[in-house]
């Protein structure tokens, strides 16, 4: 059989579903009929989900042109992808000229850089209509927009028509080289030198954080910073995650993991003792405060000037001997899901190095955090992941100078509060007053 | 000569008087939206040559009409729902819908597939060529009227230009016998002849593009140049043998055939001349009237013309 698809090709980073569902359209050929055209009937272990089969892609590779930039999964890891048989998200505006990105299917990727806006997820309706493919109840396979995902097939037709606006594969070609260019570097990041690549994936808070770095690092700019999404960029440095101690003062750097390491420094509270004497030598008022308010609460609620120092410090020494704080029998655990968590992983033994770079994480998360301009209250859990590979170099945000010395500033209002029955800390950096028991749905950060 | 040599190979286009006629027609009827023309004319006097000339010619002057050529075969003409002229075209587009797709679905994937094909080249028109109109039932003809029914509702035009048999004058009187006329508005109303070469000048303008005309992709130079390359520096042309040609020619044409050569023999006269003078080629070369005869024996023109006749009668 030959293939036709329209003279004019699949546009500049078109998604593979989108092209596919074009190919059953316009040959008139039923979705199971073409993947046995291509010899691809039996979806492959790997790909049980996605509709392509290896088989597929050869053949279609076979067909059309090069559909190396069509394909989500050379943009990022397989683990890394959404089907789109599941959750099938598209841009409301793409969709008017019958396109669909080959980003689309990238998991957190939730903006279209064209149009500047947050991309759909198309109701149950719309998905199985779609990716039906060509039935012959409709020749041409036209919907309208539906009313309640904003979703609809246009038909080959209207595509190719609306496809003679000047400049549109231009910009889809220039938005699409800028996010194939971004998720190369995010999927490089994955490999020897860290895991940082997972997280991205993964993690709306690392993908958050590490946009911003990711941007300096790289020199480019996110998918989220084309569509005009304002991105917490502060400072970044790479660290060497580990050193091995050769003599007094003297570490080799970049080596790997060994006992060295472990017999540097002996207990947890030697190490925390070592990075509260150099982050907070002069901060020693400021912890002592916190240290009060951290506290048994003693029925009454605290509030202080806020010292990001000794509250990273604070939340640290937490994190070591706490899996989760506050404890379950504060109304501040009623925020976070703590019931439906599975039981907490035993106590880490940091190294004095792991010790500083949750510290200095911690740090900038809190920095990221209070840029909102929003209360928050802070939660302890076990499942953050601070380090993401276990060997390797670790991506650090720095905080500002203005952001660690804000206690001494007195133009600066942030607030530390704890409420009187033992809840969590609550950052207060909105302006309008803040009232506990009203505020239900306040924001988290979990460290 | 070479067994691949374009002349033998048949893979040259001549513009010769009739085909810039016909081009010249026949995209004035694209230009007017005409719905339907057709040409008639003897076997072998050049209409599939003609067919696939404008095949290529409507596109270069019309670069928003979409132009498809089919060549009409007749399968299974009893039966409506099997028309051979939808199946031709789903066949040629390769469209395969299963067993049990319906004829109307059928015609629809077809429908849409032109408007896909026209709407990727900016075309509200659609020139359909179809060689051997006269293959054509008349249920393949109430097809067409409905594909150009059903293209007109999407404001796309479709202009039929058909090559066929003198004998497609059977056809409209069966359709006037049966009273479908609109076909006949549509499709057969505008019936022109296409002649060959008609005249001792027509013949020795066909000889001179032999001359004169290079094609540069085939040869880089023309055939008599290319055969003749002696010859041709002394001064020798084929065009000057035209007078001795269509003596000949004329002197054994019967029937339809007198005063209107097949653009076929002719050519097949000038292979032989041009093979055979291949091997002699000189400062001096001159064609003796026998070669000529010989030429046109060769070419069967003699055979051809009675049997085609004979048949006829």
């Amino acid at each position: 059989m030959e293939i036709y698809y329209p003279e004019c090709g699949p546009m500049p980073y078109e998604s593979i579903y989108s092209i596919y569902i074009k190919l059953s359209h316009s040959n008139f050929v039923c979705l199971p009929d073409l993947a046995r055209q291509f010899g691809g009937g039996v979806p492959d272990e790997d790909r049980s989900h996605w509709l392509i089969t290896r088989k597929i892609e050869r053949g279609l590779e076979n067909n059309l042109l090069d559909l190396t930039a069509h394909l989500p999964w050379t943009h990022a890891p397989a683990n890394a992808l959404i089907s789109p048989m599941a959750t099938f998200t598209f841009c409301i505006e793409c969709v008017k000229f019958g396109y669909h990105s080959a980003f689309n299917s990238i998991n957190l990727h939730r903006v279209c850089p064209m149009h500047k806006r947050s991309l759909s997820v198309a109701c149950d309706s719309c998905r199985r209509r779609f990716f039906k493919g060509f039935t012959n109840a409709h020749i041409p396979s036209v919907s309208e927009r539906c009313d309640k995902c904003g979703f609809q097939e246009i038909g080959l037709r209207r595509e190719i028509r609306m496809r003679r606006s000047l400049g549109l594969e231009a910009a889809l070609d220039y938005f699409g080289r800028a996010q194939a260019d971004w998720y190369r570097k995010i999927y490089e990041l994955e490999g020897a030198e860290s895991g940082y690549s997972g997280l991205y994936y993964k993690s709306d808070l690392a993908r958050t954080e590490l946009t911003g770095a990711g941007e300096r690092l790289f020199e480019m700019l996110s998918p989220e910073s084309l569509a005009g999404v304002r991105q917490f960029s502060p400072p970044f440095m790479v660290a060497g995650r580990f050193r091995t101690f050769v003599h007094e003062r003297i570490y080799r750097c970049d080596s790997d993991f060994d006992l060295g390491d472990y017999l540097r420094l002996h207990s947890q509270v030697e190490i925390l003792s070592r990075v509260k004497n150099r982050f907070l030598a002069k901060h020693s008022q400021c912890y002592e405060d916190g240290c009060l308010i951290a506290g048994y609460p003693d029925g009454q609620s605290r509030t202080i000037p806020l010292c990001p120092l000794a509250l990273a410090f604070i939340l640290l020494c937490i994190k070591a001997s706490n899996h989760v704080w506050p404890m379950p029998g504060s109304d501040f655990v009623l925020l976070s899901d703590f019931n439906r968590r599975k039981s907490p992983k035993p106590l880490t033994n940091w190294t004095y190095r792991e010790a500083v770079l949750v510290f200095l994480t911690i740090l900038a998360r809190l920095e990221y955090h209070m840029s909102k301009g929003q209360n928050f209250a802070i939660l302890c859990r076990p499942d953050v992941v601070y380090f993401p590979n276990e060997r390797g170099a670790t991506l650090l945000q720095m905080t500002t100078y203005n952001f660690r010395s804000q206690c001494r500033t007195p133009l600066r209002k942030n607030l530390l509060t704890r409420n009187d029955s033992g809840g969590a800390f609550v950052a207060l950096c909105a302006t309008e007053s803040y009232q506990t028991r009203e505020n239900s749905k306040l924001r988290e950060l979990i460290v | 000569m070479e067994h691949s040599h374009p002349l033998l190979s048949r893979e040259y286009r001549l513009n010769t008087p009739a085909l810039l006629a016909v081009i010249q027609n026949a995209c004035f009827k694209v230009l007017m939206r005409k719905t339907g023309v057709v040409y008639t004319g003897e076997p072998r006097v050049g209409k599939t040559v003609c067919c696939e000339a404008l095949l290529e010619e409507i596109p270069k002057r019309f670069p928003n009409v979409y132009v498809l050529m089919i060549p009409a075969t007749n399968k299974d003409a009893s039966s409506p729902r099997y028309s051979s002229i939808v199946h031709q075209l789903i066949e040629q587009e390769g469209i395969l819908p299963k067993a049990r797709t319906t004829f109307i679905q059928r015609q629809s994937m077809l429908v849409e597939r032109l408007k896909i094909r026209a709407e990727a080249r900016n075309a509200k028109q659609i020139v359909l060529l179809i060689d051997e109109l006269s293959r054509l039932s008349i249920v393949d003809f109430t097809q067409l009227a409905d594909i150009y029914n059903k293209l007109r509702a999407e404001k796309i035009t479709m202009t039929v230009i058909s090559f066929a048999m003198p004998s497609i004058q059977k056809v409209v009187e069966e359709f006037l016998r049966n009273d479908d006329r609109h076909i006949i508005g549509r499709f057969l109303s505008d019936i022109r002849p296409l002649q060959g070469v008609t005249t001792l000048g027509q013949l020795n303008q066909v000889l001179k593009l032999y001359d004169d005309c290079a094609n540069e992709s085939l040869l880089g130079h023309s055939f008599t140049r290319n055969v003749l390359p002696q010859a041709y520096a002394a001064g020798f042309r084929l065009a000057s043998t035209a007078p001795d040609i269509w003596r000949e020619m004329s002197r054994v044409a019967a029937g339809k055939y007198v005063n209107n050569l097949p653009m076929e023999h002719v050519a097949q006269v000038v292979a032989y001349l041009l093979v055979i003078l291949g091997g002699d080629d000189s400062d001096t070369l001159i064609v003796p009237q026998d070669l000529v005869e010989e030429a046109v024996r060769e070419s069967n023109f003699r055979e051809f013309c009675k049997n085609v006749t004979d048949l006829r009668a």
